[in-house]
This record gives structure tokens, sequence and C-alpha cells, in this order.
């Protein structure tokens, strides 16, 4: 239930988390602001970036600052299903009697780090579908629900493209963000190289609990929207449509399929706990131009002319995002 | 907060308002533009119409357009407080859940009132007219202008309108020259005189009408009697009256001196009477390339190849003089001789007794006379 309180506690909550994350996770403010309003707003992650840039300790940090169970799993092509999902397996009871037991795999944890998840078979990739949207786990027929708040982190690498399966667009969709992890600059080499010649220790404390991001979660589900920012919302999604009501010209030219519906649901999510992290209690265009790029860029499939034209799904976006503004914004 | 907008929303009426009145000028002045011109193509003189006509669209489309178009609503004040403010949506969420009861929504009301307290010192800026507006208003206003000015011009008869232009009565009929030269001993006869008595010898004639009739008249002068050969373009009457003038001409009178037994070639003596030739001038009367005297090609000014230059000092000893062509001083000798010839048919036709072969040589005598 949102009481007042909830209201206030929730920026003063969200200052303390990324305090925390910030004494293992040197810079990166905006990989950690998008990794913190997903995990808050019941979202997955797909952070993607050169080895080395702090994907897995970031991941590994928001697991300590929730003091949530984590779980890491490194995907390569020779894991199977069951090796996500878990599997029934034969036991002794007490009685004697051989019996099947369910032997839970790794993705039963709050916080799911799917290392490197592009090395591993669609097969075994499609094993988190599931996982990801429902929050089940079905083995052999039976279902089962995954505790809350469940979580996935997957981390892919840009190149090295050898050997690798890229993720289908079905699950592609189920991530709320994609977050491209920059490397850090030369000010933030410098702490990171000073930090860890001292320790590699990991020393974020905990900042919140599994109740508390929850009750945030529900929070952020509350704050008001103005219909003419959810339309615009909704304008931006389709506006990724060559063929949709609202075409962009970049969309004309550069995309063959646009965003899902789920998008729009992302979006609007996200923005809610932005709104709240930026001490607001409604969403504003900001947030939704902000949020525009980790939302989209993985949920657009580009043509032919983008990739002859070397055109990133970031720079399409922006197009997209500054043709909507003009048009759409402020306006019913 | 009705009370917290109430500022904000003055400011948006009375910039609705005004904008409403630019718009509802351009208007206007398109209507003026769009009548005057229709004013000037038909005629239609009473110009004071045209500020009636600003006057009553502007005044009918100024509140229209307020209404219909630039009156600020509830929405509009609150996303313009939003923007120029800074207040991320903050007004326009509180203005959509304004009913609403909920914690949050309660809450985020508290927090956009604060937040609009908090700008107290920022302003909405005033914004009534858009560059395309200002362009429009301008352009309207020099078209406006312009096209009034040219109905108040047609109304007054200053420039033609566009029914007369489109009747083809707006061009004015050209005015040529016709200049008249005097070769030999002779004058011109109907040119007006300058005011020191000299003859003009030229005449304006505007385009498509007659030229004023002239004649060709020899003077006799010391060097005897002289008498009229022909004009330049070939005419051998001494009278003309040019028809259908269509551009500048100059024409030549061409006089001969007469000698007692009979008619002098002028220059080469060899007794043949000189073909009229071209003058040089720019009219089409005039024949350059005429042969004349020996046949040859004419020169620059019109005279054949080796036609001396005629003095008038020595040639003619300056006949033109109109002096010579009275007796007495008063009496024009050709009006004496006209009579003369009248008197003499009269006197043939009535005598029935004398012979065609006396009738002949009186005629001929005349003839003489007349030469």
């Amino acid at each position: 239930m949102v009481t007042e309180s909830s209201i206030e506690q929730f920026c003063k909550q969200c200052n303390n988390i990324f305090d925390q994350i910030a004494r293992d996770v040197i810079g990166q403010h905006e990989v950690v602001q998008d990794a913190v309003i997903a995990m808050i707003a019941g979202g997955n992650v797909l952070l993607e970036g050169v080895p080395g840039v702090g994907k897995t300790r970031l991941v590994r940090s928001l697991g300590r600052v929730f003091n949530l169970p984590f779980s890491r799993i490194q995907f390569t092509p020779d894991l199977m299903p069951a090796d996500v999902t878990g599997t029934n397996i034969i036991v002794k009871n007490e009685k004697g009697n051989s019996e099947f037991r369910f032997q839970p795999g790794p993705i039963f944890s709050n916080i799911v780090l799917a290392d490197e998840i592009n090395r591993a078979t669609p097969k075994t990739q499609s094993a988190l579908l599931e996982a990801m949207q429902e929050h089940t786990v079905t083995v052999m027929g039976v279902s089962r629900p995954l505790e809350e708040p469940f979580f996935v982190l997957a981390t892919q690498n840009p190149i090295e493209q050898d050997g690798t399966y890229p993720l289908p667009e079905a699950q592609m969709d189920r991530f709320m963000f994609k977050v491209n992890v920059p490397n850090p600059g030369i000010d933030e080499l410098v702490q990171i190289v000073d930090m860890t010649q001292k320790t590699m220790a990991e020393v974020a404390e905990c900042a919140c609990d599994k109740e508390t991001l929850l009750q945030m979660r529900e929070t952020a589900n509350h704050i008001p929207v103005a219909s003419e920012v959810l339309k615009y919302a909704m304008i931006l999604i389709s506006a990724t449509h060559p063929d949709g009501e609202c075409a962009s010209e970049a969309a004309k030219k550069y995309i063959r399929m646009g965003a899902s519906p789920r998008a729009g649901q992302s979006l609007i999510s996200a923005a809610k706990v932005m709104a709240l992290i930026k001490g607001r209690l409604n969403v504003a265009y900001a947030d939704i131009n902000e949020l525009a790029f980790p939302v989209l860029r993985h949920r657009i499939k580009l043509n032919f002319e983008a990739v002859a034209d070397r055109v990133t799904p970031d720079d399409i976006i922006a197009q997209v995002v500054e043709e909507v503004r003009k048009k759409y914004q402020g306006k019913d | 907060m009705h009370e917290l907008m109430n500022k904000y929303r003055a400011q948006l009426v009375l910039e609705g308002w005004i904008r409403s009145f630019l718009y509802a000028v351009l208007a206007a002045l398109c209507c003026v533009a769009v009548s005057a011109v229709v004013f000037w193509m038909v005629g239609f003189d009473m110009v004071w119409l045209l500020a009636v006509i600003f006057a009553g669209v502007a005044v009918v489309t100024a509140p229209v357009l307020y209404f219909v178009l630039f009156r600020p609503t509830e929405k509009s004040v609150a996303r313009r407080v939003d923007r120029e403010l800074g207040l991320d949506e903050r007004m326009v969420t509180m203005l959509e859940f304004r009913g609403s009861e909920d914690v949050i929504i309660s809450a985020q009301r508290a927090e956009a009132v604060s937040a609009l307290r908090g700008s107290k010192g920022k302003k909405i800026s005033f914004a009534v007219a858009s560059a395309a507006l200002v362009v429009g208003l301008s352009a309207a206003f020099v078209i406006g202008a312009g096209t009034t000015t040219v109905s108040a011009l047609s109304a007054n008869g200053i420039i033609p309108s566009g029914a007369e232009l489109l009747a083809g009565e707006e061009v004015p009929p050209d005015v040529y020259t016709i200049t008249y030269k005097i070769e030999g001993s002779g004058t011109i006869q109907g040119l007006d005189f300058d005011e020191n008595g000299e003859l003009i010898l030229s005449q304006q004639v505007t385009e498509g009408t007659t030229a004023g009739a002239v004649r060709a008249v020899p003077v006799t002068d010391e060097e005897g009697e002289w008498m009229f050969a022909g004009w330049s373009d070939g005419v051998d009457s001494a009278y003309r009256a040019d028809k259908g003038v269509d551009c500048d001409r100059t024409l030549t009178a061409v006089f001969i001196l007469v000698e007692e037994d009979g008619i002098e070639a002028e220059q080469d003596g060899s007794g043949k009477l000189p073909v009229p030739i071209g003058d040089g001038g720019s009219g089409p009367g005039g024949d350059p390339g005429k042969p004349g005297g020996d046949g040859e090609e004419g020169d620059e000014d019109g005279d054949a190849p080796g036609d001396k230059e005629q003095d008038p000092g020595e040639g003619s000893g300056g006949t033109s003089n109109p002096e010579n062509q009275v007796i007495d001083g008063k009496i024009y000798y050709g009006d004496m001789y006209d009579d003369a010839y009248g008197a003499a048919q009269d006197e043939i036709s009535g005598d029935t007794g004398i012979s065609d072969g006396v009738i002949g040589i009186i005629e001929d005598y005349m003839d003489i006379i007349k030469r």
C-alpha cells in the first residue's frame, strides 16, 4: 500500500542505493541508474559492453545492495536448458522408494546473472523466456513460480561474434532495457586502478531489502501519468514502425521492424521510476525521451540501408525522438 | 489551483486577444487586397469601401478567432506554465487528476503547487506573433496598400482600370514627324511658321491619321523661273496629304529651273528632266540607293553621284522666302493665277467661236504661266 511515508522514503532509498553501488562501481552512472530503474520497475536488463568494463561487478553489487540471493550462469555453447532451469532427479524417499524430485537450477534466485548469454545455443537461451516474462519455470509439465523480485541481468559482448548465437527478437523483447556499457573515462580509469590496487573486495553494503524493493515498485506503479504524456509515449513507440500510423521519416528509411507494445509498457513503467528518482511525482516528457534509448535500442530491427549507412540504433532513435518531440510534444 | 493559475491565465487571455487581432488584421488585409483588385478590374470607383471592408473583416474575425482558436483553456494554461517554468508536466498532471483523493495524487498536487511557488521569480514570456505571422502581415500590408493605391489611382482616372486595359485602350497612339526639305527654289505651303516668321519644315502626325495637307510651290528668283518636279518619294502632285502615317518620314520637294526655250536639266545640262532623288533621310519616302544623273549608286545624303551639292546662295538665290511668292507684298500670285486660269476657262467654254486649235494654244500658254 502506498503511503506518504513510502513516497518520502523512495528518494532517500534510491540515493542510498546509488551511493552504495558507487563504492564498487566507479563511474558508469547512467548504466547504474538504468539497472536500478529496471530492478525497481521489475524488468530485465541486457548489458552490452566489451570485456572488463565492470558488467559482472555491477550485477554482483546490485545483488549485495538489494540483499537478494544472486546466481550466476556462465553461458557456453554446451550449456543445456536443464542446467538453467533445473531438472527432475531420482531420489529415494523415506520409504526407500525411488521418485522424481525437482532439483532447482540457478534460475531459482532473485537476481540471475546470465553472463555472455549469446554464447549459448538458442535452445538454452529460450529456457529463459518463460522465466523472464511470466516469472515461472515449467519442467516436465509442472510450473513453478519464481520468487519475487525476479530479475535477469544478461551480458553480451559486441565483438567476437564467432561461435555466438544472436538472441532472437522474442527474447530481446523480454529485456526492459538494453544498456550499453561504455569504456570508462581517464579519471574513472585512474580511480578504478587505484581502488583495485588496494583491494579487489567488493565493499558495497546492503541498502535495501526485498520488501522495500517491492514496496518501491508498488509506489512507482501508482505514479500518475497525464494522458497526453501517455499518448506521447505510445506515439513514440508507434513512430518506430515504418508503416505505422505515426511512422517517422527515420523509421521509414532505416527500420525494418519497430518496437512491440511491450516496449510501451516498459517505457511507462521505467518513466514512473525515473520520475520518482528525480523527486517528481508525475511522469514528464523528458523522462520518456531519455528512456526511449535503453527501451528501444534492442527492439528495432534495422534494414539493409541502415547497415550500409553504418547508422546505429541510437542514431535512429535520436532522430525518431526529435521528430516526435517537434510534432506531438505538448499537444492533445 | 485556480488562484495559482489566474495570473498566468490573464496573461494568456491578453496574448490570445492580441494574436486574434493580428490574424484578423491579416485576414482583413487579404480581403482588402482582393477587393481592391476587383474594384480596379471592374472600374469601381468607391474606393472608400475598402476601408469599410478592412474594418468590418477585422472586427468580425478577431472575436471569432479568439473564441474558436486562441482562447486559453485550463489545459493550455497548464501546459504553457509547465513549459515556460520548467515544471515537467506537473501542472498538466495535477489538472488531469484534480478530482482524485488518492494518496499519491494528493502528494503530486502538493508537490506541483510547491514547485509552482518555487518558481515565483520566473515569468512566462509574452509571445503573440511568430516570425511567419510577422512576415505574412508585412506581405499582406504591402500587397493591400499597393492594390488599394492602384485602385484609388484608377478611380481618379490617373491610370486606366483593368477593364480599360482589357479593352486595349490603354496605349496612347504614337506621334510621328514628317520633315520636309526643299531642293531648288520653292516653298511648301500648309506648314506653320515659328515666332520669327520662319517656316517650320515639319509637322507632327498622330499614328494612323492623315497628315496636314501641304503643297510644294516653286519660287521665281534672279536665276529664272522654277517649276516643281516632284517629291523625293515619287509623288508627282505638288499637293499631298499623307494618309496612315506609321513612322517618321523625310520628304524633299524637288524644284527645277525653267529656261526660256524649255526646261533645263538642273546640273548636267542634258536637257532631261531630273529624276526625283532619294533624300537620305530616315523616312521611307527617301530612296538613298535610287540612281540619279549618270545612274551610279546614290551617296549618303541621297544625291546622285556626280551631282554637286545645291548651294542656295548660287542656285536658287534663297527663293524659299515667302516674300518672293506674293505680289506687292500682299497677294499670293498662285491665287492670282488660279483666278486668271478660271476666267480663261470660262471665256473658252463660253465662246463657241474659238477653234480647238486656238483653245490648245491658250491652254499651253496658261500651262507655261503656271510653271
